[in-house]
C-alpha cells in the first residue's frame, strides 16, 4: 500500500455499502425501542469504516442489517449493488463476531475450513487455503489445536482467518477485541491494519475504544443512542502505514479529540445529522 | 499382600525416606497386617467344626478395627508434612489407591467372618467362599445366562432404544408441534416404573427374549429422546448466526453445527441409559417367567430353590458386566468428546 | 385460549398414540388368530347328507330340492353334472343338472317323490312353559327318527348350532356364534339335554350370548336350533319345531323319499380309481361317511391283518379278499410289491416292524386334506360314484373370517383402547374399599411403602453426603464402591432379604419392612450425590464471606451449604421418588405381599384380561407422576425460592 493517501480517496472508489433511511424499530413490551433512526451512510470500496457510540447508538444493529442478520424496518440498503439477502446468499461479506464463535469440536484448521466447506469449495483446495490464511495471522503451528488450546486473543485470530477465508469484497467486524486486554488489542490492530493491506477488503468495524476507532480507520462514523443514530462521519486523514508511532502524533490525539467531542455532542467539521440531545447512556443494543 | 510388597520394592529403591514417606509406609503394612490377621482367623476357622471361640472374635475384630483405622489415618495424614517431594508424592499415592483398595477387602472379611462365626446356614446366607465355588461350578450356565441377558436383551434393547430414541429426538427438535405435544408425554411415560410395563410388554410380545429387549428399548428411548432434542436445540445463538451468515443450508446447519453439539447431551443420557437398561432388563426377566434362561431368571429360580450362593454368583457376574458396559460407553465418550470440557476434566 | 392452545399438541399427539394401538394390535392379534384358524381340529364339522326332495307332491321332470338359503348355496356350490338323484339308495339318475334349485330328471320321476307316514303326535306344553305349545311333537314310529319332516308336504329342514362353550353345571352364558343372526322376530329354541327351551321362558338371547335362568347340569349338550327343527330325543322319537304347527297343518315323516346327493367328482372310464369328494377336507376315519357304486354301499374300513408285523412276516391274511394294500399309509401295486391269493396277501419284501399294514376292501381316503378317495376297482363306464353323507371341517370354530377369529381369541396380545376404557369402572368396583383386594386401596398401601422407604432413603443419603463432604477420605474411599453397588440389580437382592427377614421373624407378607428396605437401596444414591453436588455448589465467595462473619463450621453448615444444597436434594428426590416406587413394588412381588399393588400387577402377566394389564399400568404410572407431584408439593412449601428444576416439558424457544 503506498504511503500517504488512505485508500478511501481514490477516486471512483465505487459505493460498496449504500445505507438510504434506514431505521430499525424494535417491539419491547407493551412499547417500541428506536435502535436505530433515519440511517444513511455510504461505504466506498477499500474503506476502513469504524462505527463508534455508546451503548444502545445502533451501531451493532447497524451491522446486521447490513449483514441480513436482521431487516430494517424502513429505508433501503444496498450491499456491492445487491440487497442484503442477496449479498449473504452470495457471500459478499465475512462476519465476525464478538466472541470468536469457534466450534469447539473442530481443530483449528477444521474451523477454518467451515465456511469453505458450507460453500462448497474444492475438498483438495480447502486445507490449502485454510493453512494460507492461518499463515497469514500466524498461527500455523497451531493448525491441530482446538479451541480450548488457544488464548482470547489468538481465538479471534481464528476467528478471522475463518472470516476471509473465502475471500469476501467486504468484512464486517463486531467490536472483535473487545474482550481483550489492552495491550493484545494494540498488537491485533496492528495485524488486522497489515492484513487489510495485504488483502485490500472493504472493512466496517465496530468499537467502543476512540483510539481503536482512529487508529484503524479511514473514515469514523460517530452515533448517539436513544434514539440510535448517525451524528457525524469524521474522515481520519493519518498516512499509512500507520505503527504504534502513529498512535503518539499531535494529529492522532487531535482526531481522538474531536471523536470524543462529537460523542459529547459538540459539532466538528463534515457532519451528519446533528442530534438535538446528548447521547445518553441506556442499555441494551 | 502382594501391593504392599511392591510398594516396598518402590521405597526401598528410593534410597533417602522422609519421616512422612515412612510412616506412610508403616501405615499400609499395618493396613496389610490387619487384613492378613482377620484372613487368618476366617481361614483357620473354616476347617475347625463347632461355634467360634473369643479368640476368633478378637482375631476377626481387631484384625479389621486394625485396617481400617490404619487406612483412615493413612488418608487423613496431610501430605503436606512430607518435607520433600518424592516424599509427598509417595504419601499422595498411597492416599489414592490404600483406602479404596482396603474397602472390598474389610467388606468381605467382615462378610465371611460373620457368616462363618455365627454359622449361619447357606440357605440363609452364604459365605463369601461358597459363592466363589458355586461361580467356578456354574460357570457355563451363567456365561449362557449372560449371553442371553447382555448380548440379546440388553444390547439389542439399548441399541435399538437408542436409534429410535435418536431418530424420534431429531423429528421433536424440528417441529414445534411435536415438541410441545411429545415432551410433556415423554417426561411422563418415563414416570412408569418397569414392573408396570414388564406384564404389558409380557402380554403382548410373549415370555422369551423380545418382551425383555422390549423394555430395554423403552427404558432408553425416554432419556435418549430429552437429552437428544435438548442438545439439538441448545445451540448457541451466535453459532446459528454464524451460519447464518455462510448462507448455509439447513441440512448443513444440521450436520456441521446441531449434531456435534448434541453429542454430549446425548452421551449424558447413554450413560444412564446403560445402567437403567440392565437393571430394568433383569427386573422383567424376574416378573416375566419365560424359558429358564437368562439372568434374572437364573437369580429368581436359584432364590426359590435357597440356592442362595448361586444368586450371589449370577449377581457378581451381572455387576461386571453392566461396569464393563458403563465404562465402554463412557471410554466411547473419551474417543468421541475428546474435545468436549467434561472430558478434559473441566 | 392460550392455555387451550398450549394442550393440544399433546392432546393430538395422545390421540394420535391411542389409534396407534388398534393396528398394533391387529398386528400382533392376528397370526394368532390365524394359527387358531389354521389348526383343523378347531374347525366346525358339518355332515354332507344327500338332500330330500323339498316337495312330497313334486313329480314329473323337475323335482324341486332347494328353498332354504344355505341350502341353495350348497347346491349352486356342486360342481356341473355331479347332482345324483336318488331315492333311498337306488339311483334314480346321474349326472343331472340343476336349475334354479330344482334337478331336471332325463325322464320324469315314477312315483312319488315322498311317500309320507302318519302325522306326529303334537305333546302338550310343558307346565312353566307354555309358549312351546304347538312346538312339540313324537313321530309314531321310532324307526322314522332320522327321515326328513314335511309339513303340508313341504319338507322342514333340520338344524342346531352347539355352543362353544361346556356345560359345568354352574355356567349360566353359552355362545352360539351367528346366534344373533338369526332372522325374524320368532323366539329362538334352546335344546338343552334332549328338553326345549324357548327365548324368554329359561333363556335370554343377546346377541351370540344364551343366558339360562338355571345353569344347565354338567355336560348337558347345549345348543340353538337354528333351522325348521330338531330332533329332541332319539330313543323317543320327540322333535322341537321353530315355528308352532298351524292348526290343520299335517306333520308327517317320510317313510321313503327322493333325495339328491353328490357325486364324487372323477373320470368314470373303467380305468380312473381316483375320485375327490367335494366339501374338504374331509376326516380321516368318519363313522357318518357312506359312500356308493350306484345302489351297492362302499366300506372304506381299513382292515388289519392276523399275523403281526414282525419285520420279517411277509404273509399276511385279511377278512375280505379284495381291496387297496397299504403299508404305512402308501399304497401298493399288486403284482409288484404283493402278490393275492384270496385273503392271503403275500409281500414281495417284508414290511418293517411294525409298520401299519392295512388292507380296504372297497376304498380308502388317500388325501383327507384334498377330499381325495381311491377306490379298489375302477367304476365301468355309467356307474355312479356318490356320497350319501360324510363329514367335513366347515369352518373354524372361532369365526369364519380372520377378524372374526381375533375377536375371539381368549388373550390379546395387546387390546384396543376402547376396550380397556369399557374395562376401567369395572375393574375399581370389583371389590369394595374394605376388601384388600380393591385396586385403590392396594395402590395407597404401595404409595406408603415408598413413602416409608423414601423417607429412610433420605435419612441415609442426606448422613453419608455430609459425611462425604465433611470428611473428604471418607468419599475417596467409598464413593467409587458406591458407585459399583448401584450395578447390581436390586431386584436381586430381595430374595435373599426377603429369607433373611422371614428368619428374622418379620411376616414379609404383611410387612412394609421390604419394600422399606430395597425402596431405601435404590433411593439412596441418588440422593447421596445430588446432597453432595448441592452441598458443593456453594459460591466460594459465600463461603468467604461466611468465614468473614467468623461463623462457626456449624453455623455455615446450617446457613449456607444447607439451604444451597436442598433444591439439588429435592431434584433428586424426584430421581429417588420414582426409583423407590419400582423398589417397593419389586419387595411387594417377591414377599408375596397381597396388600399392595404389585401382587395385582404380577397375577395379570400371564392370565386374566390384557385390558386389566393396561389398567394397572396406568394406575402405576399415575402412582409415579403423583409421587413426584408430591415431592414437588413439598419443595415449595420448604424451598420456595427455587424453581423446580425437574421440566415437566421443556419450554420451547
Amino acid at each position: 500500500m503506498a504511503e500517504g493517501r488512505s485508500p478511501a480517496s481514490v477516486p471512483g472508489g465505487a459505493p460498496v455499502i449504500s445505507v438510504r433511511g434506514v431505521s430499525k424499530v424494535f417491539q419491547v413490551g407493551k412499547g417500541e425501542a428506536v435502535a436505530l433512526q433515519d440511517a444513511d451512510l455510504e461505504v466506498r470500496q477499500g474503506d476502513f469504516v469504524s462505527l463508534i457510540g455508546p451503548s444502545g447508538c445502533g451501531k451493532t444493529t447497524l451491522m446486521r442489517l447490513i449483514a441480513d442478520l436482521t431487516e430494517p424496518t424502513t429505508g433501503e440498503i444496498d450491499v456491492a449493488g445487491k440487497t442484503p439477502r442477496q449479498a449473504r446468499e452470495d457471500r459478499e461479506y465475512g462476519y465476525v463476531f464478538q466472541a470468536p464463535v469457534l466450534y469447539e469440536w473442530r481443530t483449528v484448521l477444521a474451523n477454518v475450513t467451515l465456511p469453505l466447506e458450507i460453500m462448497g469449495f474444492d475438498r483438495s483446495k480447502r486445507r490449502e487455503r485454510a493453512r494460507e490464511l492461518l499463515r497469514m495471522v500466524g498461527l500455523e503451528r497451531f493448525e491441530r489445536s482446538y479451541p480450548w488450546q488457544l488464548s482470547g486473543g489468538m481465538q479471534q485470530r481464528v476467528s478471522i482467518a475463518r472470516a476471509l477465508a473465502f475471500d469476501p469484497k467486504l468484512l464486517l467486524m463486531d467490536e472483535p477485541f473487545g474482550a481483550l486486554d489492552e495491550i493484545t488489542r494494540e498488537a491485533m490492530n496492528l495485524e488486522l491494519l497489515r492484513l487489510w493491506q495485504e488483502t485490500r477488503k472493504t472493512v466496517v468495524f465496530v468499537t467502543h475504544s476512540i483510539a481503536e476507532a482512529v487508529f484503524l480507520s479511514t473514515r469514523i462514523v460517530v452515533m448517539t443512542a436513544r434514539p440510535g443514530r448517525i451524528r457525524e462521519v469524521i474522515d481520519v486523514d493519518l498516512p499509512y502505514p500507520r505503527t504504534a508511532a502513529t498512535r503518539e502524533t499531535p494529529r492522532f490525539f487531535e482526531l481522538t479529540t474531536q471523536v470524543r467531542e462529537a460523542l459529547r455532542g459538540v459539532e466538528h467539521g463534515q457532519g451528519a445529522a446533528p442530534s438535538p440531545r446528548v447521547a445518553e447512556r441506556s442499555v441494551g443494543y | 499382600m502382594a501391593a504392599g510388597g511392591a510398594l516396598r520394592g518402590v521405597a526401598a529403591g528410593r534410597g533417602a525416606m522422609t519421616a512422612a514417606g515412612r510412616r506412610a509406609l508403616a501405615l499400609v503394612a499395618l493396613t496389610a497386617l490387619g487384613v492378613a490377621v482377620a484372613f487368618a482367623a476366617v481361614a483357620l476357622q473354616r476347617g475347625r467344626p463347632g461355634a467360634a471361640g473369643p479368640l476368633y472374635w478378637a482375631a476377626l475384630l481387631g484384625g479389621l478395627l486394625l485396617a481400617v483405622l490404619a487406612a483412615a489415618r493413612l488418608s487423613l495424614q496431610s501430605a503436606e508434612d512430607a518435607a520433600d517431594r518424592a516424599g509427598a508424592a509417595l504419601v499422595a499415592r498411597l492416599q489414592r489407591v490404600l483406602p479404596v483398595a482396603t474397602v472390598p477387602f474389610v467388606l468381605l472379611l467382615t462378610w465371611e467372618g460373620l457368616v462363618l462365626g455365627f454359622r449361619v446356614p447357606a440357605g440363609i446366607f452364604p459365605s463369601v467362599a461358597s459363592i466363589g465355588q458355586a461361580l467356578v461350578r456354574a460357570w457355563p450356565v451363567l456365561v449362557a445366562d449372560a449371553y442371553l441377558t447382555f448380548v440379546r436383551e440388553v444390547l439389542f434393547g439399548f441399541a435399538l432404544g437408542l436409534l429410535l430414541g435418536f431418530v424420534t429426538g431429531t423429528l421433536i427438535a424440528f417441529s414445534t408441534f411435536l415438541r410441545r405435544g411429545f415432551l410433556p408425554l415423554a417426561t411422563a411415560f418415563g414416570a412408569v416404573p418397569i414392573v408396570g410395563l414388564a406384564p404389558v410388554l409380557g402380554r403382548a410380545l410373549g415370555v422369551d427374549w423380545e418382551s425383555k429387549a422390549a423394555v430395554g428399548v423403552i427404558v432408553t428411548f425416554f432419556p435418549v429422546v430429552l437429552n437428544t432434542v435438548q442438545g439439538l436445540t441448545s445451540v448457541e445463538p451466535l453459532k446459528l448466526e454464524l451460519l447464518r451468515s455462510y448462507a448455509a443450508r439447513p441440512l448443513q446447519g444440521f450436520l456441521a453445527l446441531r449434531l456435534p453439539n448434541a453429542l454430549p447431551y446425548v452421551f449424558t443420557s447413554l450413560k444412564v441409559a446403560i445402567v437403567l437398561t440392565v437393571v430394568s432388563v433383569i427386573v422383567a426377566e424376574f416378573l416375566i417367567p419365560g424359558p429358564p434362561s437368562g439372568l434374572g431368571q437364573r437369580i429368581s429360580l436359584s432364590a426359590h430353590r435357597g440356592q442362595f450362593d448361586v444368586v450371589f454368583a449370577a449377581i457378581f457376574v451381572s455387576s461386571v458386566l453392566s461396569m464393563l458396559l458403563y465404562w465402554t460407553v463412557q471410554l466411547l465418550e473419551h474417543w468421541l468428546l475428546a474435545w468436549h470440557p467434561s472430558s478434559r476434566g473441566g | 385460549m392460550a392455555r387451550v392452545k398450549r394442550a393440544l399438541p399433546v392432546v393430538v399427539v395422545v390421540a394420535f398414540l391411542l389409534a396407534l394401538m388398534y393396528p398394533v394390535a391387529l398386528l400382533l392379534g392376528m397370526p394368532l388368530a390365524r394359527a387358531r384358524m389354521g389348526s383343523v381340529s378347531n374347525w366346525v364339522r358339518e355332515t354332507v347328507a344327500a338332500l330330500p326332495v323339498a316337495d312330497a307332491d313334486a313329480g314329473g321332470e323337475r323335482l324341486p330340492f332347494g328353498g332354504a338359503g344355505d341350502v341353495d348355496e350348497r347346491l349352486a356350490a356342486l360342481a356341473r353334472g355331479t347332482a345324483v338323484v336318488v331315492r333311498g339308495s337306488e339311483v334314480l339318475a346321474a349326472g343331472v343338472d340343476l336349475a334354479d334349485g330344482a334337478a331336471v330328471l332325463p325322464s320324469p320321476l315314477a312315483g312319488p317323490a315322498a311317500e309320507l307316514g302318519p302325522p306326529l303326535a303334537p305333546l302338550p306344553a310343558p307346565a312353566g312353559s307354555p309358549g312351546l305349545a304347538g312346538r312339540l311333537h313324537r313321530l309314531p314310529d321310532a324307526g322314522l327318527v332320522g327321515a326328513p319332516l314335511y309339513r303340508d308336504g313341504r319338507l322342514l329342514r333340520r338344524g342346531s348350532a352347539p355352543a362353544l362353550e361346556r356345560a359345568d353345571g354352574a355356567r349360566r352364558d353359552f355362545t352360539v356364534p351367528g346366534a344373533g343372526r338369526r332372522s325374524g322376530d320368532a323366539p329362538a329354541v334352546a335344546v338343552v339335554a334332549g328338553a326345549a327351551l324357548l327365548e324368554g321362558e329359561g333363556f335370554e338371547l343377546e346377541g351370540d350370548t344364551l343366558v339360562f335362568d338355571a345353569p344347565p347340569a354338567f355336560n348337558a349338550p347345549v345348543s340353538l336350533l337354528t333351522a325348521d327343527y330338531e330332533v329332541l330325543d332319539p330313543a323317543a322319537g320327540t322333535v322341537v319345531l321353530r315355528d308352532p304347527l298351524p292348526p290343520g297343518s299335517a306333520l308327517r315323516a317320510a317313510r321313503s323319499h327322493v333325495a339328491l346327493a353328490e357325486g364324487l367328482v372323477g373320470a368314470v372310464d373303467g380305468e380312473n380309481r381316483t375320485f375327490t369328494l367335494q366339501h374338504v377336507p374331509v376326516l380321516e376315519t368318519d363313522p357318518a361317511r357312506v359312500l356308493y357304486l350306484d345302489d351297492t354301499p362302499l366300506s372304506g374300513a381299513a382292515e388289519r391283518p392276523q399275523e403281526r408285523v414282525d419285520g420279517s412276516q411277509r404273509t399276511f391274511t385279511f377278512p375280505s379278499d379284495r381291496g387297496i394294500v397299504t403299508v404305512d399309509g402308501r399304497e401298493l401295486v399288486a403284482g409288484r410289491d404283493y402278490e393275492r391269493a384270496g385273503d392271503v396277501v403275500t409281500f414281495a419284501a417284508p414290511p418293517p416292524r411294525n409298520a401299519a399294514v392295512r388292507q380296504y376292501p372297497d376304498y380308502r381316503v388317500s388325501d383327507p386334506n384334498a377330499g381325495t378317495v381311491t377306490l379298489a376297482v375302477p367304476p365301468a363306464p355309467g356307474q355312479t360314484v356318490w356320497a350319501a353323507a360324510y363329514t367335513y371341517y366347515a369352518h373354524p370354530a372361532c369365526g369364519e373370517t380372520a377378524f372374526e377369529c381375533f375377536l375371539g381369541l381368549p388373550q390379546h396380545p395387546v387390546p384396543f383402547p376402547h376396550w380397556v376404557a369399557e374395562r376401567v369402572v369395572p375393574f375399581f368396583t370389583a371389590y369394595p374399599f374394605s376388601d384388600t383386594r380393591n385396586v385403590v386401596r392396594a395402590t395407597l398401601y404401595t404409595a406408603a411403602g415408598t413413602l416409608v422407604s423414601l423417607a429412610f432413603g433420605t435419612l441415609i443419603g442426606v448422613l453419608l453426603a455430609v459425611a462425604f463432604v465433611r470428611v473428604k477420605p471418607f468419599e475417596q474411599a467409598l464413593l467409587p464402591w458406591v458407585i459399583a453397588s448401584q450395578t447390581i440389580p436390586v431386584i436381586a437382592l430381595v430374595p435373599v432379604l426377603v429369607a433373611v427377614l422371614g428368619n428374622l421373624g418379620v411376616t414379609v407378607q404383611t410387612s412394609l419392612v421390604p419394600a422399606a428396605i430395597v425402596g431405601a437401596y435404590i433411593a439412596f444414591f441418588p440422593i447421596t450425590v445430588g446432597t453432595v453436588t448441592g452441598l458443593r455448589s456453594v459460591d466460594p465467595l459465600a463461603l468467604d464471606l461466611m468465614k468473614a462473619y467468623a461463623a462457626s463450621p456449624l453455623q455455615s453448615f446450617l446457613k449456607l451449604r444447607f439451604p444451597a444444597a436442598v433444591p439439588y436434594l429435592f431434584t433428586s428426590l424426584k430421581l429417588g421418588a420414582a426409583a423407590a416406587l419400582v423398589g417397593a413394588l419389586v419387595a411387594e412381588v417377591e414377599s408375596n405381599n397381597r396388600l399392595g399393588l404389585g401382587y395385582a400387577i404380577i397375577g395379570q402377566v400371564q392370565a386374566g384380561d390384557v385390558a386389566d394389564v393396561w389398567i394397572l399400568l396406568g394406575i402405576s404410572a399415575l402412582l409415579g407422576i403423583g409421587l413426584v407431584s408430591l415431592v414437588g408439593l413439598l419443595q415449595r412449601l420448604v424451598a420456595p425460592w427455587q424453581r423446580t428444576g425437574l421440566a415437566a416439558g421443556a419450554e420451547d424457544g
